[in-house]
Parts: C-alpha cells; sequence; structure tokens
C-alpha cells in the first residue's frame, strides 16, 4: 500500500496525541493573532478606500524630558504578569521615550523601551473614551526599516476607563551583525475590542531611535560534538536585561535533531531559552539576563533524536560546556 | 468551556486559548504522523499552522457542538496534512526532472486542480454538512483533486463505484456551496 493510500484510510481517531509545550501553544497564538490583524487592517483598508474618509488631527510631542517626568502610568510593566513579560528586569534598564500622539481623540504614549542587542521591547499607554475591554487587540507593525523582516507582539491590558497599558516586543533579523543604535517605526492603526467589535482607529506614527545597551562579549570559542553532529559555540552577550548565545551549527539534519538550549549558573540558577533567531549560517538564543553574583555558567544542550514521527524524541547524550564569567 | 463553539464565532480570544489548550495535541498528532517522516518537522509545523488559522477564520461556517467540532478539526488537519504532502511529493518530483519536462508538468498541474485555494478550503470546512457516508470520498475528489482511480483504490471500491456516488452527490453539493459548476 502506498504511502498516500494509507493516510487517507487512517482513522484521525487511531492517532496518538502529540506533546505539545507551553511556549509551543504561546506561539501558535501569537502567530494565529498576528494574522488576524493583518486582514482586519486588510479590511480597514478596503473599507476606507471606499469610502474615502480621511480624519486626521495628528500633534506630535517630543520633549523627552517632559513627558518622562509626568508618566500616564507609573510602571507600565505592573500591568503585565510575569508570563506576559518576557524580560523581569525590562524597568531597570529601559530608556525613557516620551513620545506622544493623539488622533481622533485617543492619545499614545511610548513611555519606555529598550533594545539589548537582539530584541526590542516597547512600554506605551492609550487614552482613549471608547471601551475597549479589559485585553484589547492592537493592529499594525511595530517595524526596523533596513533589517530582514521581524513580526512584533503586543500585548495590553485595561488600567482603568479610559487608559490601557501595552507591551511591544519584537526581533529583528539583522542582516550583518547588530547595530549599536536600531531605528524604529511604529505605526498603530487601530484598536479593537475583540468581544464587542468597539474600535479606535488613528493616524499615529512613532519613529525613534533605542541605543544597544552596554554589554560584555564573554568569548566561548567550543564546541559540542554529538552523534547528529556539532555546534560551535561562539559567544555569550550579556547585558542587564538578558543573555544571548550565538554559535554556529556543523553537520545536523534538523528533521532528525532539535536541540533546547539552558543556561545554569554556579549558584545553581537555571535560564530557559526565551526564543531563538538569525539565519543558517548564525544561531541566536536569548536567555533571561544573569545573576549578576554567578561567576560561571555551564551551557548545557538539551538534544533529543526524532525516530518515530509521532514520538516527542529520544534525549541524546551532547556534552556541557563551562564558561567562566570573570 | 459552556459555549466555546459560539465564542470561537465571534473569534473570541478565550475561545482560542481553550482550542489550543484543547486539540492542539490531537491535532499536532495528525500533522506529525502524516508529514515528519515523509516531509520533515518544519512541513508538520507548518501544516498545523495553517490547520489552526483556517479553523480560527472560517469557524463561522461550522454547525455542531463539541464532539462535531472535534471530528471536523481532524478532519481538516488530516487533509491538510495529506494535501501538504502531495505538494511536497509534486515538488520533488518536479526538481528531479529536466526543464522541458517540467514545462510540461506544471502546465498539467495547474490543470489537474479542479477549484482554487479559497474554493478548497470552503469545502475543507465544509465538510461537516456533506453526508457522512460520502465524506472523505468527496474531499478525495474535490480538496486533493485525486483521479477517480486512485480515489476507488484507496476506498476498496470499483471507479465505476466511484463515478456513481460522485454523481449522486454532485447535486447536493451545488446547493451546499453555491457553484454548480464547479462540480462537474
Amino acid at each position: 500500500m502506498s504511502d498516500l493510500n494509507k493516510w487517507l484510510t487512517t482513522d484521525i481517531e487511531d492517532i496518538p496525541k502529540a506533546n505539545v509545550s507551553e511556549l509551543e501553544k504561546k506561539q501558535l497564538k501569537k502567530r494565529i493573532l498576528g494574522q488576524r490583524s493583518k486582514s482586519f487592517w486588510l479590511k480597514n483598508l478596503a473599507l476606507a478606500a471606499g469610502i474615502a474618509v480621511a480624519v486626521s488631527t495628528t500633534t506630535f510631542v517630543a520633549f523627552p524630558s517632559l513627558a518622562s517626568q509626568i508618566p500616564i502610568l507609573q510602571d507600565i510593566v505592573s500591568y503585565f504578569d510575569d508570563d506576559e513579560l518576557i524580560f523581569n528586569h525590562f524597568s531597570e534598564v529601559a530608556q525613557p521615550i516620551g513620545l506622544e500622539e493623539t488622533s481622533n481623540g485617543s492619545t499614545i504614549t511610548i513611555e519606555e523601551a529598550v533594545f539589548d542587542g537582539t530584541s526590542v521591547t516597547v512600554a506605551f499607554a492609550l487614552q482613549t473614551t471608547t471601551d475597549l475591554g479589559a485585553f484589547p487587540n492592537a493592529n499594525g507593525l511595530l517595524e526596523a526599516p533596513w533589517t530582514r523582516g521581524s513580526g512584533s507582539f503586543t500585548s495590553m491590558n485595561k488600567v482603568n476607563d479610559t487608559t490601557y497599558a501595552g507591551m511591544i516586543t519584537m526581533a529583528p533579523n539583522f542582516l550583518w551583525r547588530a547595530p549599536q543604535t536600531v531605528k524604529l517605526t511604529w505605526t498603530p492603526e487601530s484598536f479593537t475590542d475583540m468581544e464587542t467589535g468597539a474600535k479606535v482607529v488613528g493616524d499615529w506614527e512613532f519613529i525613534f531611535k533605542l541605543n544597544s545597551l552596554n554589554s560584555v562579549k564573554v568569548p566561548i570559542r567550543k564546541t559540542v560534538d554529538f552523534e547528529g553532529g556539532s555546534y560551535k559555540l561562539d559567544k555569550l552577550r550579556l547585558t542587564k536585561l538578558s543573555t544571548v548565545l550565538t554559535m554556529q551549527k556543523k553537520d545536523i539534519n534538523e528533521d532528525r535533531y532539535i536541540t533546547d538550549w539552558q543556561l545554569v549558573d554556579n549558584l545553581g540558577n537555571a535560564y530557559p531559552m526565551h526564543f531563538g533567531t538569525g539565519s543558517e549560517s548564525q544561531l541566536q538564543f536569548t536567555f533571561e539576563a544573569l545573576d549578576p553574583q554567578a561567576s560561571s555558567v555551564q551551557i548545557v544542550p538539551m538534544v533529543k533524536r526524532i525516530e518515530n514521527a509521532e514520538d516527542d524524541g529520544v534525549p541524546v547524550k551532547a556534552p556541557s560546556i563551562n564558561v567562566e564569567l570573570r | 468551556m459552556e459555549d466555546f463553539i459560539a465564542r470561537l464565532k465571534r473569534q473570541d480570544e478565550a475561545a482560542l486559548n481553550y482550542m489550543i489548550d484543547t486539540y492542539m495535541p490531537f491535532l499536532k498528532g495528525i500533522c506529525q504522523h502524516i508529514l515528519v517522516k515523509s516531509c520533515g518537522r518544519q512541513a508538520s509545523e507548518e501544516c498545523l499552522n495553517d490547520v489552526f488559522m483556517t479553523i480560527w477564520l472560517r469557524a463561522r461556517q461550522f454547525d455542531g457542538n463539541a464532539e462535531d467540532f472535534r471530528k471536523w478539526a481532524g478532519m481538516v488537519a488530516k487533509y491538510k496534512a495529506i494535501d501538504s504532502y502531495r505538494r511536497h511529493m509534486k515538488r520533488m518530483e518536479r526538481e528531479s526532472v529536466t526543464d522541458e519536462v517540467q514545462a510540461a508538468s506544471t502546465s498539467y498541474n495547474t490543470e489537474e486542480t479542479l477549484l482554487d485555494k479559497e474554493a478548497r478550503d470552503e469545502v475543507l470546512v465544509g465538510l461537516h454538512s456533506l453526508p457522512e457516508a460520502d465524506r472523505e470520498l468527496f474531499l478525495m475528489k474535490y480538496f486533493l483533486s485525486l483521479p477517480n482511480a486512485e480515489i476507488a483504490e484507496a476506498l476498496g471500491i470499483t471507479v465505476s463505484a466511484v463515478d456513481n456516488r460522485l454523481y449522486r452527490g454532485k447535486r447536493k453539493l451545488a446547493t451546499l456551496f453555491g457553484g454548480k459548476e464547479r462540480f462537474i
């Protein structure tokens, strides 16, 4: 029997369920909601083109010092729980931005943002008289021109009847190595309450630059050899916000072997991987910032071999690498 | 969740969370089963994304209870995965032949697909309103665009039996999907 026939006649109830991690669920949700924004945006565009309404009263206020003295929200981060926040140290390292724009009576203020050399996180507040529910959905991407695309994710929470707190995260795919400063544009198109359909549309646009956080580079230059190939570990880049591990892979069949990385410091703290970016030749993995008291860190590869399609994989031995931090 | 289906149709984010929590292991299992070995892990992941996206965007077209939903979602996953497998195989074939043959086979492939992607997705998500006995047969014909002979082989029936059942089902399909000429 051919494979095709085998599958056509398979009863779906006989197929074993797959294991799914919380991270996978989160990523799928992000992808679906991101896609939704796009299609909503397209619909809005079509609508706008048809009716040809263009009312815009945009004012542009850019007084960083003034705006940061009187933030709308004392601490945007406090409105998000740990699960929604990628980085715990955001508020300690964030750069005050203080850009504010009003369109159609609704005001957006970018209060703080940070660029750690790999990813960008932006905290903003929206003030509007429209009730957008507990978790409004934001349409419009944060983008870094001159990079090879990215994709951003926005989450928002209601603070009071007229104020909402928002966090945007994105990881640009830099053409070459990460620059010292990154230029960003954010054009929020609308905010929607998916429950009721209530919507705030505006013509906001923000253009701003972020400086990369100071980082310490710790060279590794060691290779992890295992049965499926090898990873050539390049370096760790430490900032107050995050830790980024860069490496190259060699002769690895990614359909057969998948690797998760973890850092464990000499004090016993474990730092699971937040996300991976990079290209075929250069891989980058981002972790939470290391404890400043740590003096060394173990880089632990968790390699799994996929033998049967349905399996979650068999753990494969791969050596950990120890790195002295000072 | 009480009114999961109604919430899903409204594209309520809570329903999305519930759908992912409840059905992702089941649907991922199906995509993996068909695609991981044959086409790779990435193909399986892309297919799973496509399945969830299709369900999310077209949930409005679904009618039924939670048990029907499970079956419906499972069938969407199964047929999307098989479709992805066939595309993969065709691509491999095309890459292994010369340019001359390639040009010919490309035009053959476009003609071979009876319906465009939108219409095919419509057939796929509309499957729950098809008569149960003919469901898979119609999906093979109008979603996968399999030749009748291959359908006969898969179902273990004769080609004329396939012709017959397709003929009888056509009227039903035309009323369901509104476009008569598509199902000739």
